[in-house]
């Protein structure tokens, strides 16, 4: 078991070290020599510009730039940002929890909603329940994320103001409120976006969800269970939920790039100060070096977030437990 | 006898006491201003962005504020602000500066005349680089006549001596500025939380989010009403409108018209119109962006610009875009600077015939039939940039895209957030560009936008270089006679408008959008916020964030 | 030009199917692997109704010029007709800038549709090619060459188009279609490579090995054709993804550019009003979302059919 972690954690790393070196080349290719831009550029202080230009080894032939690049990414330091006027680490380290807190609740209510409607389906296969879920899901699985976003905002913010258009937290009064009351501020503000990155995630998961359930479905013992007269219930939650759970650990791994995507988008859309907005401003800024960061960061969370699933899913799953011996 | 004396002191001092009173009774209260960019820095001598300007204009001071007519000749418009007083010399070619006794930096040391010489050094110092520098090229140096007293030595009289030195420079503080090296004020963190002397300070500045700046109970004219001001800094101008009509904000200092419609569905929110200053126009660099020794392949013909200028129909654009909250840009000034002058500038008028024909007469046709013209291998096809910022300016630059089709002409549009826009413009890598200014309250300082001298060490970044022009301005501004001022001006007006560097495009009505509790003062028409310290929200209207006070905020 | 005028896309989709329908009908009655999938296609009500609206909607796309009632970058009347609700004149309104809407959406049609018909045809091309190779070869090459691929799929997909789209500034569409294509290939790679291995073991292709035929006639004659039906599979679901991808693209800004229309960049021309300009958002995103779904819908329909494993309802 032990051997079997030690060589996921390496995989995860050997991945991470690829991701950066496409990033790296991806910026070696583009016009215009954006990598000396991001390091020579007079936006930055000159103390710092200097420091900069020797850690990267702006005037070295492009394999020394390329282990040093590979060096401080591991170390963290991911060049200056000129648009935030300080460290690119820095910018990201205020933005990443942002997200995590938007992607972890919706991570939680689709996983939630997408397996109860994948049980749901998979229980009264053929019913109206079945084919109107089945229609729904395909529905928010088509619609772009953007889309649902404004039309979201369009609705319960502007026709009926329930919530909040943007942002976090209220601008100032946030300061100023007692726990309770941001406590209430920040899932006021929480709800709109959280709530479309459910719904569009919870589609996903249930497409993969079906076929997941379909297949154990259809498994021998399944079908013992049901020939031994146990109730459709119990053969439901005992025997296809159970062993439908682990490829569902599977299924948050494999969601992970959508998330992450998906709240690109959505930031945008509700000015969510997370790690979407920033990207897409850096963008705008012409600011490489915090583009390049996030998209390098970005691969890490996914591989984070598989490598967990892995892990879990071989704590879960005793038939790996097994190839120990 | 005893008893009428006693009598008047009591009332006087009744008087005195509800005064104060009024004062201290209804001040309080928070105001948040929607901004839809963040700014760039707020000190005074760095930042050019808008927002920056506001929150360094309020922190700091000047020597004297002109008052609301706009009266800059002579120092009769003026109203006292550092300087409490002032004398000129016999020969007129000093002006003493007597600052106010009480004066003290937001840090408690107190304001000296050392602090204004140091100012005047900095913003004329190259090193630094500040954009004022050209405007204060008739004051040879300030010297310090004891602690409060500074003396202001000019090279000539002019009619705009005292203009120059108490409008046109912001009062630094030598102690806390002095330890920063000239060449590092954009990028020194000391500067990101600033020292001034003005009736609000420095609070906080959380980049992306919010600025804050909380009432200076010391300041020596008195505290302000309001406890505090904030800025909420939006990603673009819709974000920031949208913040204002939820009531997440107090005050936008722009309404675009659609803004206008939506106004009228929320009673609690009222409309300021306000004079303006502004003009907007579609900038054309006359330099090879590659080459800035040789002049702009397209753009370096007076004919091509003429003919793109026929091109466009700016009546119906400025329709489009800013309904009845705009007029058609008369030149490179807004129509305040015509001082009542109803006679017409020059204009290039909407002739697209006119315009296919002069093309074609300089040699741009259309030889291969794909609609778009070339001459000499090249195709008239160019970028035309325009800052995200500005819904006003994208608007137009879309709405220009399709003219100039329509001529043959190729656009393609760049529209890129603020700073990213500053920087490709001072980098002069552009071909076109949708650009604004907000002028003073003097026509003179055109020279910091149009003069040769700004091509190399100002904001002229089209380089557009023409001695007569220059000529013109400064006999206007040397010109004691206000008449014969006038005149120079106006010809220098033809000259440039004649030579088309730009396409003259909008001149904005300002309309702010404010929650009505808070009532405003006058607003000046280049900077709506000179008043501010008299605005105030009356007690009986005050909503919860009013009754935060003057604690601070919890810590996070 | 005129509300008859789209009848003829209408024809032509109802037409298209109820050929195509026919033809599996015989296809079907020959037998065969193909033979049963086809017959199981027919039958999918579902699955037909969507191919008809795709159809519908290329129709109409390779229509636009006779369809659209006005050019969609002409802007009518920059004063009078800017920001109109949808009214008979102008069936789904005016833009700001006064351009109708309405043609804009099918010349936009002709945009999203075929840069995510090439975009994916890059995908499949290349992913083919890889996942063929990787299986085909198999041992530590195949290691590693998946590895790479896991790799580059933990990268969301939008991250990497967005950092291109950043380093590069303002690209043509061909390029746009390109950037699309070569970031997508991955999964289709993934999948090429689990049928290259399963077919390598059929009983068929020992033999011709025995017999002495070389790699590359293996590859071609007898692996690429079990794959096809992956392939197949993969490119429609594929399609549906793009479209979203290159709509959230342009709507960022950094897809495709004004004043050409696509479906997405339409809806960003509402961000300065989204309540008071709905019909500019509402139109395209519907027009998004029905299309997106109906690729999905053939897409699992021909997977269902093809997967020999289906569950048929009790």
């Amino acid at each position: 078991m032990r051997a079997l972690v030690a060589r996921r954690l390496l995989q995860a790393v050997v991945i991470v070290a690829i991701s950066a070196t496409a990033t790296f080349l991806l910026v070696q290719l583009a016009p215009g020599d954006p990598f000396s831009n991001m390091i020579d550029n007079p936006r930055i202080p000159p103390e710092v510009r200097e420091r900069w230009r020797a850690r990267w080894g702006l005037d070295r032939p492009m394999h020394e730039q390329y282990v040093l690049y590979l060096r401080n990414v591991a170390r963290g330091d991911l060049g200056w940002s000129f648009s935030q006027s300080r460290p690119v680490i820095d910018a990201i380290a205020e933005a990443v929890p942002r997200t995590l807190l938007l992607m972890g609740v919706g991570l939680l209510g689709a996983f939630v909603l997408g397996v109860a409607t994948g049980v749901v389906r998979a229980g009264r296969r053929g019913s109206v329940a079945d084919r109107a879920l089945g229609a729904g899901t395909l529905f928010f699985y088509s619609m772009p994320e953007f889309w649902l976003a404004i039309m979201a905002m369009l609705v319960f913010a502007y026709w009926l103001p329930i919530f909040p258009t943007s942002g976090m937290t209220t601008p100032v009064l946030y300061d100023y409120m007692s726990i309770a009351g941001k406590l209430g501020d920040r899932l006021a503000h929480l709800v709109l976006p959280t709530a479309t990155l459910v719904l569009l995630t919870a589609a996903i998961i249930a497409r993969y969800q079906r076929a997941a359930l379909l297949d154990v479905a259809t498994q021998d013992f399944v079908r013992t269970a049901r020939a031994k007269g146990l109730p459709e219930r119990a053969v439901l939650w005992r025997h296809i939920l159970r062993n439908a759970l682990l490829p569902v650990i599977t299924l948050l791994g494999l969601s992970l790039p959508h998330l992450v995507g998906g709240t690109v988008f959505i930031e945008q859309v509700f000015a969510w100060p997370g790690m979407g907005r920033l990207v897409v401003g850096a963008i705008a800024a012409r600011d490489h070096a915090l583009v390049m960061a996030i998209v390098v960061l970005g691969s890490v969370l996914v591989t984070l977030g598989s490598l967990l699933a892995d892990l879990l899913y071989m704590a879960a799953d005793p038939r790996l437990r097994e190839h120990e011996r | 006898m005893l008893s009428r004396a006693l009598l008047a002191l009591v009332l006087c001092a009744f008087v005195a006491c509800r005064a104060g009173d009024r004062r201290s009774g209804d001040a309080g209260g928070t105001m948040i201003i929607s901004v839809g960019a963040e700014p760039d820095a707020l000190l005074p001598i760095t930042t050019t962005s808008t927002a920056g300007n506001q929150v360094a204009d309020i922190i700091f001071e000047r020597l004297a504020e002109p008052g609301d007519e706009m009266n800059t000749r002579g120092d009769g418009g003026f109203v006292p602000e550092l300087a409490d007083s002032w004398t000129w010399s016999p020969d007129s070619l000093s002006i003493a500066f007597k600052i106010h006794p009480n004066a003290k930096w937001h840090d408690g040391k107190p304001v000296t005349a050392r602090d204004v010489a140091f100012s005047f050094d900095i913003h004329k110092d190259p090193e630094v680089g500040s954009s004022v520098a050209p405007l204060l090229s008739r004051i040879d140096s300030v010297t310090v006549r004891d602690s409060l007293t500074a003396v202001v030595w000019y090279k000539q009289r002019y009619p705009e001596q005292f203009l120059d030195a108490a409008f046109q420079v912001r009062i630094h503080p030598e102690h806390w500025l002095g330890q920063v090296k000239r060449s590092e004020y954009t990028t020194s963190p000391v500067v990101r939380s600033p020292v001034g002397s003005g009736r609000f300070k420095f609070a906080r500045w959380e980049p992306g989010s919010v600025v804050e700046v909380v009432a200076n109970t010391d300041h020596y004219r008195g505290r302000p009403s309001l406890d505090r001001i904030l800025w909420s800094i939006a990603p673009d101008f819709n974000t920031s409108a949208a913040r204002f009509f939820t009531g997440e904000t107090d005050f936008i200092e722009y309404l675009r018209p659609e803004n206008i419609e939506q106004l009228k569905k929320h009673p609690d929110l009222s409309m300021a119109r306000y004079g303006s200053l502004d003009y907007g126009f579609v900038w054309f660099n006359l330099r090879d962006p590659r080459n800035s020794a040789r002049p702009h392949p397209i753009f370096g013909d007076p004919g091509v610009r003429r003919a793109l200028s026929m091109a466009v129909d700016r009546e119906k654009a400025v329709r489009n875009v800013l309904g009845d909250l705009g007029f058609v840009a008369v030149g490179p000034l807004p129509r305040a600077h015509l001082f009542g002058d109803t006679t017409a500038l020059p204009s290039i008028g909407y002739d697209p015939e006119g315009a296919k024909r002069l093309l074609d007469s300089l040699g741009w046709r259309d030889t291969n039939n794909d609609g778009i013209r070339e001459k000499g291998g090249r195709q008239l096809r160019f970028s035309l940039a325009a800052p995200t910022s500005s819904q006003t300016r994208m608007q137009f630059s879309v709405l220009l895209q399709a003219m100039l089709r329509a001529v043959g002409a190729r656009v393609e549009l760049d529209h890129m957030e603020i700073r990213a826009f500053q920087e490709l413009l001072a980098r002069k890598r552009w071909d076109a560009a949708m650009q604004a200014w907000r002028t003073d309250p003097t026509p003179s300082s055109i020279i910091q936008t149009w003069g040769m001298a700004a091509v190399k060490d100002g904001v002229n970044f089209g380089s557009y270089e023409n001695p007569v022009f220059d000529a013109y301005v400064d006999s206007a501004a040397s010109s004691m006679d206000a008449q014969r001022a006038n005149q120079h001006y106006r010809r220098a007006y033809e000259t440039i408008i004649n030579d088309a560097p730009a396409i003259w495009l909008y001149e904005p009505v300002n309309a702010a959008g404010h929650h009505r509790r808070i009532k405003v003062a006058t607003m000046r028409p280049d900077a709506w916020w000179t008043r501010i310290h008299e605005w105030h929200i009356p007690r009986n209207e005050r909503i919860p964030r009013d009754n935060i006070g003057l604690r601070p905020a919890a810590a996070q | 030009m005129t509300l008859a005028s789209w009848l003829v896309p209408l024809a032509v989709a109802i037409v298209a199917t109820a050929a195509i329908s026919r033809a599996w009908a015989s296809a079907g009655t020959n037998g065969g692997p193909w033979g049963t999938a086809f017959n199981r296609l027919r039958r999918n009500r579902g699955g037909m109704l969507a191919l008809g609206f795709i159809l519908f909607v290329a129709a109409v796309a390779l229509l636009a010029r006779l369809l659209a009632p006005f050019d969609p970058n002409h802007q009518l009347d920059i004063v009078a007709l800017a920001s109109r609700p949808p009214s008979l004149a102008y069936p789904f309104g005016t833009d700001i800038y006064s351009r109708d809407v309405l043609s804009r959406v099918v010349y936009g049609a002709r945009i999203s549709l075929s840069i995510a018909l090439l975009a994916v045809a890059v995908s499949i091309t290349v992913g083919t090619t890889y996942g063929a190779i990787a299986g085909y070869i198999g041992g530590r090459t195949d290691a590693i060459m998946m590895r790479v691929i896991d790799a580059l799929l933990s990268i969301p997909r939008i991250l990497i188009l967005l950092a291109i789209l950043a380093l590069w500034g303002r690209v043509s569409l061909g390029a746009l279609v390109l950037i699309l294509g070569l970031t997508g290939w991955f999964g289709t790679s993934r999948l090429v490579r689990a049928q290259v291995l399963a077919l390598k073991a059929e009983d068929m292709v020992l033999a011709a090995h025995a017999l002495g035929a070389r790699g590359r006639r293996i590859l071609l004659r007898h692996i690429l054709p079990g794959v096809t039906s992956t392939i197949v599979v993969a490119a429609t679901l594929g399609i549906g993804n793009v479209i979203t991808l290159e709509a959230g693209l342009s709507f960022l800004g950094v897809g495709v550019r004004q004043p050409t229309a696509s479906w997405g960049n339409i809806i960003s021309d509402a961000s300065a009003n989204y309540a008071g300009l709905w019909w500019i958002s509402l139109f395209p995103g519907l027009a998004i979302v029905l299309t997106v779904m109906a690729f999905n819908i053939v897409g699992d329909a021909l997977r269902d059919a093809l997967d020999p494993r289906e569950i048929q309802p009790a």
